[in-house]
């Protein structure tokens, strides 16, 4: 893999198919390849081991998900939702399957109680008595990003999603996910792929400022930041204790704020054009369906689109060292996201689980069918994430093989809620840790004990992870090398 | 307890409540049953935590002498963070531009795993994440830029030399005070000044100095946060307490609250000159501007996405739909439901009775609600309409039987007996549409359907006028100008054995529509509907896909409606619905599987009944007298009290206690951004009572502002 640039030139945030986005062209940063157009290797030193999260919701058809073949060489016999990873020589043998895992805590089993249970190992019911409670436990991906705090260029995480879609009408989950702090509160996530372009490069540094100048822009650039401090602690005496907290909170994630700018430089090198990917809302379109001959216009999200895009701002941002944690959701628990273009899918994910006629006339074809297609589609969003990750060079090696990836959903099976053969992959080698390629038989192991894995390999010294009868403290160690 | 009440100057009394035992009583019977859906306080810490709830029934002591005194006091004091559209606001009003559209690139709202919440509510003690942090920094910093760029002087109306000079100082000043909602104290005023000059200095500029200032105070907690801490002073005159649960808010806190509630934005100068002056805490004065702010159309905009939000119809038009059950739904058609709703509500903020929001025959509809009631727009309100070609149906139809049809009638019966003209369209127009007068003969239970295609575009129509009373369909079509060809024929032939049911056309005409087609009409609604449960927008929202969904419905007038807590499914059961067979058809019979497992029956058997009483309109709400040829049962009870439909359904809830005092409820959450506990319920049955007595919103409104509730706080919050 020596000879390929940090970044092929055919990763291009590209002129969408629907016109929306402009061409970009992402950096070749020439500057930090050595002779030989490995990126970083001036000094050797070995590249940093990063982590990331992939979540979507309402789990996957277990029986058509789960491969047929146990250990190594999965692909050779996998299963129909496991095809488009199977097909993709460049990253299978670096995906693991994980099946027959579960989650261990049985005092509930809506969406939100698995979701809690299989990102951070608990799930504690809300004193109140209220729907959903608190998620008490921090995420695997909190754990990490806190352990290596201030250790990136730029940006402690990067968390983002793909589909805005709700559950029905309700608020519910628009923004909710897969990153909790461990204080009940589930961090956002960005949906917007400017957003997340201009939260990584947009670095405030005015076009015409000279490269001499840039010590006195920082050095009022971090004035700003000392002002802000100056009112927080001017506020701070007025509050209560719960109040203080949230703002100390709050200017503890300033530092990131200021730790960007001091290294505003470092971050300059891997920004070219001032193009940028666009908004959230240029990622809905008008789409003209038609089923049995009815047209029928729905505003749809475009996934595809979105999903190749933010993959590409995640191998930027883990290529040039601007974070060293992600999280990606392609679409929240139990939400409604319509896949229109599915074109055999008619209802939204978390109702096709439930209620899947999909427009049979036949009233025993309830075979949910869709769920099996959404999966499958999914996977393949999954693999796109894997590709950019494997198409850009990371020392000798490229992306992939120095990250470690944990890939699951609230459920295996949601049609029934059920807590047992939960969706789990784990992908990347986290810099050599891990083994992988394999399909590992879980019979009835906490399924906790994959992050706790995950994170002990990417060097966290954890004694265990979550909490209650959830709680993991032994390692799943056939995936360690 | 005691409690100051304003009226009666400082009189002390106690506080009994026994609406609110009541309430209580009743949800814990049912938490024994298996089935908590009491009114929902989120704090409701005395609620049993296991089923055998025989220490925590407060029946039990319904007798009992000790608890006639309850605890009062408003919310506690705390630092509030704005919502995203507050941040939006505020940011348009420090940077005094109107027209910013920032959008996502300020931070979304945090996510609630809870079905319904407000966004001050989700927004009011979240934390920021530390990418909403990052953003701040980049948005700030950008969109001054912008606005500093732009030809406008109404931000700077002078040239800056230096940070010291009165043009930077007056900036700077109102700048802050606009920022920060409140005069900047003379520290804040030099540390900003000392920037402004740092930047000045470094990149020789003095606009930019003031660039960087004005950046960062739209990232300072000052304008992110509003403290709402309870250190103001009373209005002279008005009694004075020191009762440390009812700390008055300080005057330009006062303003913020009031704003931020009913215009989601900062105050304006008049309101902020009013809180310098210290002139707010006078109730009158503060009714006064309560009553300014909302007629302001911001103040309309404002409770307009408080009902949006309480009644959840603020995605209408994403919501998914499947094209080959519902055909008719479209994103123009959804706009034309929210319309409606939003009319609807605005009725109440304009002086309807609140109750009315249940019981209204009216309807606001554009020309796509009115074809999809089936309402006749009066005088052809709205739509501009002009007959471009008008044909009488000659009498007769070829293989047809026509007895019994009057001698203008074509009877369209088989594909040998449709209507074919051909006409032209001259000019070009807004939109058009195929006008046809009929009816249908009533030969079994299915619906009986007339197509018309215009070219390649066919729609089709549900012919519910009978022989006696026969009606005119539109159809809407948009026509270039050319020649086209229509045609009207009987779309029912699908219906296995085909029934007796004919299509009897009087005539046909192509219409023009230059009007808006969004314009709405004020007209009333047909027979088969009255007020919100019986609107389209509701009814499409809570239903499914493909479907009804009783549970959805019913779960709407439990939870938002009568401010009720359902759980959640049991685990481990399969949530699906049979699926409709020759046995099974209707809805109620689908979902009676929920009430023959003990677990499922628990609370379905509160949720689901209310939900089949709306069994009548399909998922998008359109009318249907039968499922699938079976016959609708649509009766049901309220708690004990009985109704027929969704007509009947609404007029109970309408005189229902509980829905007043889960609309005040609601209203609370969304001007503190707090969910109540016990200790804010007497205030809140409080103006309940002023609902049921005045049964005018903006009553309410006023009272809520002028209430201990909205001018107080308690201590501190604890977390």
């Amino acid at each position: 893999m020596s000879n390929k640039h940090i970044l092929s030139r055919r990763t291009m945030l590209r002129s969408l198919t629907t016109g929306i986005g402009a061409t970009v062209a992402l950096p070749i940063f020439e500057s930090m390849l050595d002779d030989h157009g490995v990126a970083f290797a001036e000094d050797g030193a070995p590249r940093p081991v990063r982590y990331g999260v992939f979540f979507w919701g309402n789990g996957v058809r277990p029986d058509r998900w789960t491969p047929n073949r146990v250990g190594d060489q999965w692909w050779n016999d996998p299963n129909e939702e496991l095809a488009p990873i199977a097909e993709n020589a460049m990253i299978r043998d670096r995906v693991s399957i994980l099946s027959g895992f579960r989650l261990l805590d049985n005092s509930g089993s809506a969406h939100h109680k698995t979701r809690a249970q299989i990102l951070t190992g608990a799930y504690q019911p809300s004193p109140s008595g209220n729907c959903c409670g608190q998620v008490a436990g921090a995420s695997s991906d909190w754990l990490v990003r806190q352990a290596w705090a201030g250790q990136s260029q730029l940006r402690d995480a990067v968390d983002v999603g793909i589909s805005q879609t709700n559950k029905g009408a309700s608020n519910f989950n628009v923004n909710s996910g897969t990153v909790f702090n461990g204080n009940g509160d589930a961090q956002p996530l960005e949906m917007s792929p400017r957003a997340v372009y201009d939260s990584l490069f947009g670095n405030g540094l005015p076009e015409d400022v000279p490269l001499a100048d840039i010590t006195a822009f920082k050095d009022s650039r971090l004035s700003m930041v000392d002002l802000v401090r100056e009112d927080a602690a001017r506020l701070r005496t007025k509050l209560g204790a719960a109040d203080k907290q949230r703002l100390d909170d709050h200017l503890e994630q300033i530092l990131q704020v200021e730790h960007g700018i001091e290294n505003l430089d470092a971050a300059s090198a891997c920004m070219l054009p001032a193009m940028v990917p666009s908004s959230a809302d240029a990622y809905r379109q008008s789409v003209m369906l038609e089923q049995d001959g009815q047209p029928a216009t729905i505003i749809g999200e475009l996934l595809i689109e979105k999903n190749k895009v933010m993959a590409e701002l995640i191998a930027l941002a883990l290529a040039c060292d601007l974070t060293r944690v992600f999280t990606f959701q392609h679409h929240g628990m139990q939400t409604d996201t319509m896949f229109w273009n599915l074109p055999s899918v008619s209802l939204g994910s978390h109702q096709s689980t439930h209620d899947d006629r999909n427009n049979s006339p036949d009233p025993q074809a309830r075979d949910f069918e869709a769920v099996h297609e959404i999966a499958t589609f999914v996977m393949s969003q999954f693999g796109v994430l894997l590709q950019a990750l494997a198409d850009t060079a990371d020392g000798t090696e490229d992306l992939l093989d120095n990250t470690a990836i944990y890939a699951t959903s609230e459920y295996g099976d949601a049609s029934t809620h059920s807590l047992e053969n939960m969706a789990i992959m784990v992908a990347g080698g986290a810099g050599g840790a891990l083994r992988t390629g394999m399909h590992y038989e879980g019979n009835g192991r906490n399924a906790v004990e994959v992050p706790l894995t995950l994170m002990r390999a990417v060097g966290l010294n954890l004694d265990g992870f979550g909490q209650g009868v959830s709680r993991a403290t032994a390692s799943f160690d056939p995936m360690l090398m | 307890m005691r409690f100051t009440d304003h009226d009666t100057g400082s009189t002390m009394r106690s506080w009994s409540t026994p609406t609110v035992r009541a309430i209580h009583a009743a949800a814990l019977s049912l938490w024994v049953v298996g089935c908590y859906h009491g009114a929902g306080n989120a704090n409701d810490d005395d609620l049993p935590e296991d089923s055998d709830g025989d220490n925590a029934d407060p029946s039990n002591d319904e007798t009992g002498d000790q608890e006639d005194e309850v605890e009062v006091a408003p919310f506690p004091a705390g630092l509030r963070r704005l919502t995203r559209l507050q941040v939006e606001n505020a940011y348009r009003h420090v940077l005094m531009h109107d027209d910013l559209i920032l959008g996502d690139r300020l931070p979304l709202d945090p996510s609630t795993d809870e079905d319904f919440k407000f966004d001050t509510e989700l927004a009011a003690f979240a934390p920021f994440g530390a990418s909403d942090i990052i953003k701040f920094d980049n948005v700030a910093l950008s969109v001054v830029a912008e606005v500093f760029d732009m030809p406008s002087d109404t931000l700077l109306s002078c040239a800056p030399v230096d940070a010291q000079d009165q043009c930077a100082q007056d900036y700077l000043q109102g700048m802050l005070r606009r920022a920060f909602r409140r005069p900047p104290t003379e520290q804040e005023l030099d540390e900003y000044t000392a920037l402004a000059q740092q930047t000045q200095d470094n990149l020789g500029d003095a606009r930019q100095g003031l660039e960087f200032a004005t950046a960062t105070a739209m990232q300072s907690p000052w304008m992110l946060y509003q403290p709402e801490l309870g250190d103001g002073q009373r209005a002279q005159g008005e009694a004075t307490q020191d009762d440390a649960d009812f700390r008055p808010l300080s005057d330009h806190a006062l303003a913020s609250r009031l704003s931020l509630f009913l215009w989601n934005a900062p105050p304006d100068e008049e309101l902020s000159a009013l809180a310098d002056a210290g002139e707010l805490q006078d109730p009158d004065v503060l009714a006064a501007q309560a009553q300014r702010l909302l007629a302001d159309p911001r103040g309309r905009d404002t409770m307009k996405g408080f009902f949006t939000q309480w009644f959840g119809y603020g995605s209408i038009e994403t919501l998914p739909k499947n094209s080959a059950v519902f055909p008719d739904f479209s994103p123009t058609l959804a706009s034309a439901m929210r319309a409606e709703l939003d009319h609807a509500v605005l009725d109440i903020i304009d002086g309807a009775p609140y109750d009315s929001l249940f019981t209204s025959t009216q309807t606001w509809t554009t020309p796509a609600l009115a074809a999809f009631y089936g309402i006749e727009l009066p005088g052809g309100a709205g739509t501009d309409t002009q007959v471009l070609e008008r044909w009488e149906a000659e009498s007769g139809g070829q293989g047809c039987n026509t007895d019994g049809v009057p001698p203008q009638f074509h009877n369209l019966c088989s594909d040998s007996s449709q209507l074919r003209r051909t006409f032209t369209i001259d000019e070009a127009a807004a939109s058009h549409a195929i006008t046809v007068r009929a009816y249908a003969t009533q030969g079994g239970n299915e619906v009986t359907r007339l197509r018309v295609t215009v070219d390649d575009e066919a729609a089709e129509v549900e012919i519910m006028a009978t022989a006696s009373d026969p009606a005119t369909y539109t159809v809407p079509f948009t026509l270039a100008p050319g020649d086209h060809e229509v045609v009207l024929e009987l779309a029912n032939d699908y219906f296995e054995p085909p029934d007796n049911r004919d299509v009897m056309v009087d005539w046909f005409e192509v219409v023009s529509r230059n009007a808006d087609p969004n314009a709405v009409v004020k007209t009333e609604l047909p027979a088969e509907r009255q007020g919100l449960l019986s609107r389209a927008g509701i009814l499409s929202v809570y239903a499914k896909p493909i479907d009804t969904s009783p549970t959805t419905r019913g779960l709407f007038v439990r939870q938002r409606l009568l401010c009720e807590i359902i759980p959640d499914p049991p685990p481990g059961v399969a949530t699906e619905l049979p699926p409709s067979s020759d046995d099974i058809k209707t809805n109620r019979q689908r979902v009676e599987i929920h009430m023959t497992e003990q677990a499922c029956a628990a609370c379905h058997q509160y949720i689901d009944p209310l939900g089949l009483a709306l069994e009548h309109f399909d998922g998008i709400g359109v009318y249907r007298e039968t499922h699938d040829g079976a016959p609708l049962d649509v009766t049901g009870d309220l708690d004990g009290v009985q109704f027929d439909g969704a007509i009947e359904m609404g007029e109970r809830l309408a005189e229902d206690p509980r829905v007043l005092s889960c609309a005040v409820r609601q209203l609370s959450r969304f001007a503190l951004g707090q969910h109540e506990s016990d200790k804010q319920e007497p205030l809140l049955q409080e103006l309940a009572g002023v609902l049921q007595q005045t049964r005018s919103w903006p009553t309410v409104i006023e009272a809520l502002v002028l209430s201990d509730l909205f001018r107080t706080v308690a201590d501190h919050r604890e977390d």
